[in-house]
């Protein structure tokens, strides 16, 4: 069964969209990672634009968001001042990224830009993947126990704020630059960011592990939000009925994810997703640098 | 059934008045509505010709602007560096004839007609300017890309006869068939030299609620960036609610 997806204009099998979803779901459900970055890539591979994928994926992971933050809430395991701190950088580095990505549109260079993007970022995490999975397989002893208030050059900055939550008092500059560089992202790539944002919240803000995936999931519903609602008045690039097969498809996929997860060692399974992450990069590479089938490509604009 | 209706008043029409006028052709159909199942369509076309000879069908979709790019090798990556703007190009262009179209008639007579893929008007845009050579390139990756997107098709002999009057054709939409108004050329060609013509109307329209959401998302692109929202967040927080008790 094929349905119309009205902005994109042109018509996908509902099945392939579901299984789409589903499927980064399931991986997200599975393994923790956001997953944003895997479906624009996907969907690019379906067929749809990238323009279109990195709209829908935006638009997707608002829903998909809510749906992790109430889960997260109710186990309160959310700094919802550290949240606005980032959400403040996270919404101005998003107008940067969507100014961006309309830029790069206009000068015809966006899908070589989110390509060479994808691969520095996939080609980062699936190598960080790997390597994690591997020390965690060859040395299975959690990490050595971290000082408590240990100070960085992050202390020394002003406009201190205190995370009663987090038990951090620190400057409030430095979580919105994290937010600032998430917002960009999801801004030009419609990721959530989540995979720069987690290791920056854990090492450069010192939080306590339990809460990031919470406060991240908070302030990622808000930035994708603006990111989607400016890509509609900027780029007009929105397609509503896209985002939702793909949520349908994806709040299934992550509870099934998340039921699987529970029952497997994570280290096995995130080096095989490491391996696949960086095989994607290398296909995208390949795609850059192979002499193309035809060097020339075509754009209609209707008048 | 309305196609079986034309059928038979076209061959009311055809036996009553023999000599009135030498090519009639109407459409099955002259809206075409694309809503959210659509995934392609045809059209049937009928028509009497009052002498013989042959058929051609051009079908002609709104014309677009179009940029194409070329890329070139940059530092091992391939990029695109150079583009070419033609105006009024046929979103969609399709030619049936009944025979291939060269045998039908001279290079000449046809280019006069403006029929066929090689004899499309596609001009730069005034201000650009190319020289002869790279507009060349540029024009054939243009048709190139358009034939491969099945958006400009030549075909032969879908066109079916019935006595010496009647014939038939079908013409085929893809599923990224742009919106638009179309126009529908039929010619009919004896020795060479066409005899006579008609051109049929066609419209491609979104439909139903298709058309309000990619008309809104237009008009109203703010109020729709915030809907679009507003949905995902409510199907998110639905989609919590069946996992709350855990």
């Amino acid at each position: 069964m094929d349905i119309y997806l009205p902005i994109v204009g042109m018509s996908q099998s509902v099945l392939v969209l579901l299984v789409l979803g589903g499927g980064v779901g399931f991986l997200s459900g599975l393994f923790g990672v956001g997953g944003g970055w895997l479906m624009t890539p996907l969907l690019i591979f379906i067929g749809i634009p990238p323009s279109f994928a990195v709209a829908a994926s935006a638009n997707q992971l608002v829903g998909s968001s809510v749906t992790g933050t109430l889960a997260q809430w109710r186990r309160g395991n959310i700094d919802f001042t550290m949240g606005l701190v980032l959400l403040v950088g996270g919404l101005l580095g998003s107008v940067l990224g969507v100014w961006v990505f309309a830029e790069l549109r206009r000068l015809g260079q966006i899908e070589i830009a989110i390509s060479f993007s994808y691969i520095v970022m996939l080609g980062v995490l699936g190598a960080f993947m790997l390597i994690e999975s591997l020390r965690a397989m060859l040395f299975p002893r959690p990490m050595a126990q971290r000082k408590m208030h240990q100070h960085n050059w992050a202390h020394g900055l002003p406009l201190k704020v205190r995370f009663r939550r987090s038990k951090l008092y620190i400057s409030a500059i430095v979580p919105a630059g994290v937010g600032f560089a998430g917002g960009f992202l999801s801004g030009v790539l419609g990721v959530g960011g989540g995979f720069l944002m987690v290791p920056a919240m854990i090492y450069v803000l010192d939080m306590p592990t339990a809460l990031v995936p919470g406060t991240l999931l908070f302030q990622i519903i808000f930035v994708a939000a603006a990111v989607t609602i400016q890509q509609s008045v900027e780029n007009g690039t929105v397609d509503i009925v896209l985002a939702l097969v793909l949520l349908l498809g994806g709040v299934v996929g992550v509870q099934l994810g998340l039921r699987v997860g529970q029952r497997l060692r994570g280290e096995y399974f995130r080096a095989l997703l490491g391996v696949l992450v960086l095989a994607a990069a290398v296909k995208l590479a390949a795609d850059l640098t192979i002499t193309p089938r035809d060097l020339y490509s075509l754009e209609l604009r209707v008048p | 059934m309305r196609a079986a209706l034309l059928f038979f008043a076209l061959i009311l029409a055809a036996s009553r008045a023999p000599a009135a006028e030498s090519l009639r052709a109407d459409l099955s159909d002259h809206v075409v509505a694309i809503t959210t199942g659509f995934t392609g369509t045809s059209l049937v076309l009928f028509g009497t010709r009052q002498e013989p000879g042959d058929v051609v069908i051009v079908v002609r979709g709104p014309p677009s602007r179009a940029v194409v790019r070329r890329r070139h090798h940059v530092l091992g990556f391939w990029i695109n560096t150079e583009r070419a703007i033609f105006d009024e190009v046929p979103s969609f262009y399709a030619t049936i004839g009944s025979r291939p179209l060269e045998e039908i008639a001279s290079a000449r007579v046809l280019r006069l007609n403006k029929i066929g893929i090689p004899n499309l008007d596609l001009a730069l845009r005034p201000p650009e300017n190319l020289d002869p050579a790279r507009e060349t390139a540029y024009r054939n990756a243009l048709v190139r890309r358009q034939e491969r997107n099945g958006r400009f098709v030549a075909k032969v002999g879908d066109i079916a006869f019935v006595g010496d009057h009647l014939f038939r054709a079908t013409i085929a939409f893809p599923s990224n068939v742009p919106v638009g108004t179309y126009s529908v050329e039929v010619f009919l060609f004896h020795n060479g030299a066409v005899i006579a013509s008609e051109t049929v109307p066609l419209s491609i329209t979104e439909a139903g609620v298709d058309s309000n959401v990619s008309q809104f998302a237009q008009s109203e692109a703010l109020a729709y960036g915030l809907i679009a929202v507003a949905a995902t967040a409510m199907a998110g927080w639905l989609a919590s609610l069946p996992f709350r008790i855990r």
